[in-house]
């Protein structure tokens, strides 16, 4: 943004400039101009004089200083093609001065040149009688004059053109200042579990986008707070009904039946545990989950290697990367996937199998993390281990649904598949953050 | 005879507890509320008190306040709330211990002797269990091995107290996860076995080379002192 409102000054400014410095430079340069030929006319006036004197030595004397003095060059040519000065030959102007009587200024190769014919013969103004006095001012000595004022005009356009920039860098500090701490703000919406409000300063427009950013956020929260008391109150309820339950089955006289009804009550109790935990989801992730996902994967998975190390199994771990990743998930999510990924390894091959597992960073900024075993693989149609209610018995459905939900919701996946030696691999790709 | 107090409203579990305990030898009284509890626990000065913490007329972690201005006797908490911050709560109100439901009545009975075993008499201030080279103090959560300290995390240290206090038993893992992690229902097997296999490295030891702790196969784990300790 700042460097959207730098160019746009930078453009605009330099157009005012452009548009006002170039005309009074022109202007500038005429008036210069217009100077140079007014001290040349003068020295015509002063040339006159001395030609007037009818003295060609004195003429040429005095032309040598003039000449040697001034910026300009002044010659004097006689009605008899004599012509005393540096530039003695005649042209069609001179002569056309001469004829006519009339003086005239007009521009030459060298500059500009001001004819000034001379009536030597009494009053009489015939040609024969006339000289003409050439004054040259030469192209240079113009541009000299009139640099400076040029110069002066650059250096304000420039400093102008500074100062504005100075003003728009501050005027955009004093917008994306605010927006900035806003920003930072909103993203710490995941992170820290009570944010206060957002930070209100800077334009009345930032100030109403914090205001109400600070209505949202509270409106979650108590939103939140809400699901938090109907969980605990859903535990609740829950809990108790069942301990009575649990309490008549222990009570039973049969062992069979206490058995039978015990282990249906584990089932039960294991789902409405599980029920509840994914109800509470929100509370332990608030607003937005986010966690370092290469580092918890990676330290939870080296979490496993002493167990790996107890059951005799090679355990191979691959991380391609150590940059912190952040990706959309709570470090509990993240744990409790690695553990049902590793849980299932561990529980489902027998003592001495290899695992495998490889941690990287993906291209869009997630974490992709496969465990790959050399055991009897998955059952069949794996696709819908993952699903929930797929598996009955057991926790590995249910956990591996878990694992698959921490996954998609992250804007990831979960890809059950096999081994080239048959054993099971399973693909885990967890979104950015 | 333990003498054991039930605060909890709900009547179809006060009256199983009851029923229950009373069958396993117990002496057991009851209170459908908080007040009518503390009563009774001034009066009848029980053993021990089973309190249920969500309680009509006052909440359990205020009747275990005031139950604590006036007495020092073991309170198991038995409730329904199984989040960190009631558990916290209760256990820094002075409870000695606590059961998140559903339970089973072994499992309260179970508790109910772990905490009286660890209140009563000369051992009031938990001494510190030793088993061979290691000695475990629950007081101060220390542990350490041949006199040099163990760096366990809280988990480790609650599994590896519940081992010592059964020294030389074999405990299932069923039972570890209904008393160190608090799921007696759920959990994994590895889970055990893995934080079971960072303690053996602490101890500095190993699954092919034990010395404290004895994997018995299909049936659980033993805590004991090595041959010749």
């Amino acid at each position: 943004m700042r460097r959207a409102l730098r160019l746009t000054v930078l453009a605009s400014v330099s157009m005012v400039l452009v548009a006002m410095l170039v005309p009074m430079a022109v202007l500038v340069r005429g008036y210069g101009n217009e100077d140079q030929l007014l001290r040349a006319a003068l020295e015509v006036q002063a040339t006159e004089t001395a030609v007037s004197g009818q003295d060609k030595g004195a003429v040429a004397v005095y032309l040598d200083r003039i000449n040697d003095h001034t910026g300009t060059r002044t010659t004097v040519l006689y009605p008899d093609g004599t012509g005393i000065g540096p530039d003695p030959g005649e042209d069609g102007l001179v002569r056309q001065a001469r004829t006519t009587g009339q003086a005239r200024v007009d521009d030459v190769p060298a500059g500009a040149q001001i004819l000034f014919p001379v009536a030597q013969g009494g009053n009489s103004a015939l040609p024969a009688e006339t000289a003409v006095i050439r004054v040259i001012v030469p192209e240079p000595a113009l541009s000299t004059h009139f640099l400076k004022p040029w110069l002066v005009l650059v250096l304000l356009g420039l400093v102008l053109l500074g100062g504005s920039l100075l003003l728009a860098e501050r005027l955009g500090r004093s917008f994306v200042g605010p927006l900035r701490s806003l920003a930072s703000w909103a993203q710490h919406l995941g992170t820290r579990r009570t944010l206060g409000p957002a930070p209100a300063d800077g334009p009345v427009e930032v100030r109403e986008l914090a205001a109400a950013l600070t209505r949202l956020v509270d409106r979650i929260e108590v939103l939140l707070a809400r699901e938090r008391e109907a969980v605990s109150d859903l535990s609740h309820r829950l809990r108790t009904p069942m301990t009575a339950l649990r309490l008549r089955v222990e009570a039973l006289p049969d062992d069979d039946d206490r058995d039978r009804l015990g282990t249906d009550l584990d089932h039960l109790q294991a789902t409405v545990d599980e029920i509840v935990r994914e109800a509470r989801r929100s509370e332990r992730e608030g607003i937005s989950p986010r966690a370092d996902g290469l580092a918890v994967v990676v330290e939870r998975v080296r979490f496993w290697s002493p167990l790996a190390e107890d059951q005799g199994r090679p355990f191979v771990v691959r991380v391609r990367d150590d940059t912190a990743t952040p990706v959309r998930a709570s470090v509990e999510d993240l744990n409790a996937l690695v553990d049902v990924l590793l849980d299932n390894v561990f529980s489902h091959t027998p003592d001495g199998t290899a695992v495998e597992i490889d941690v990287e960073r993906t291209d869009e900024g997630g974490v992709r993390l496969v465990v790959a075993d050399h055991g009897p693989g998955l059952p069949t149609v794996p696709e819908r281990i993952a699903d929930r209610g797929a598996s009955a018995s057991g926790s590995t459905g249910l956990g591996l649904a878990i694992a698959r939900r921490t996954a998609e919701e992250s804007g990831g996946r979960l890809v059950l598949g096999g081994t080239p030696g048959g054993g099971a691999r399973i693909d885990v790709v967890l979104g950015p953050a | 005879m333990v003498e054991v107090l039930v605060i909890e409203d709900d009547d179809r579990i006060r009256s199983l507890v009851l029923r229950a305990l009373r069958d396993r030898g117990h002496l057991v009284t009851s209170a459908a509320t908080g007040m009518a509890g503390l009563d009774l626990a001034v009066s009848s000065r029980p053993d021990l008190v089973v309190l249920d913490l969500g309680l009509p007329d006052v909440d359990g972690t205020r009747v275990l306040a005031m139950l604590r201005a006036v007495s020092a006797v073991p309170v198991i908490i038995a409730s329904a709330r199984d989040d960190d911050p009631s558990l916290v709560a209760a256990l820094d109100a002075g409870a000695d211990d606590y059961v998140v439901k559903p339970y089973s009545v072994s499992q309260l009975e179970a508790r109910i002797r772990a905490v009286l075993r660890r209140t009563s008499g000369e051992r009031a201030d938990r001494s510190p269990v030793t088993v061979g080279g290691l000695v475990v103090d629950a007081a101060s959560r220390r542990t350490t091995l041949d006199g040099a300290a163990v760096d366990l995390t809280p988990r480790e240290f609650d599994l590896l107290l519940h081992l010592a206090e059964r020294a030389g038993e074999v405990v299932t893992k069923r039972e570890l996860l209904a008393e160190v992690w608090q799921q007696p229902w759920g959990g994994s097997d590895k889970t055990v076995d893995v934080h079971l296999s960072w303690l053996r490295r602490k101890l500095g030891e190993s699954a092919a080379e034990p010395r404290y702790l004895h994997t018995v196969r299909g049936v659980g784990v033993r805590l004991a002192a090595p041959d010749g300790a």
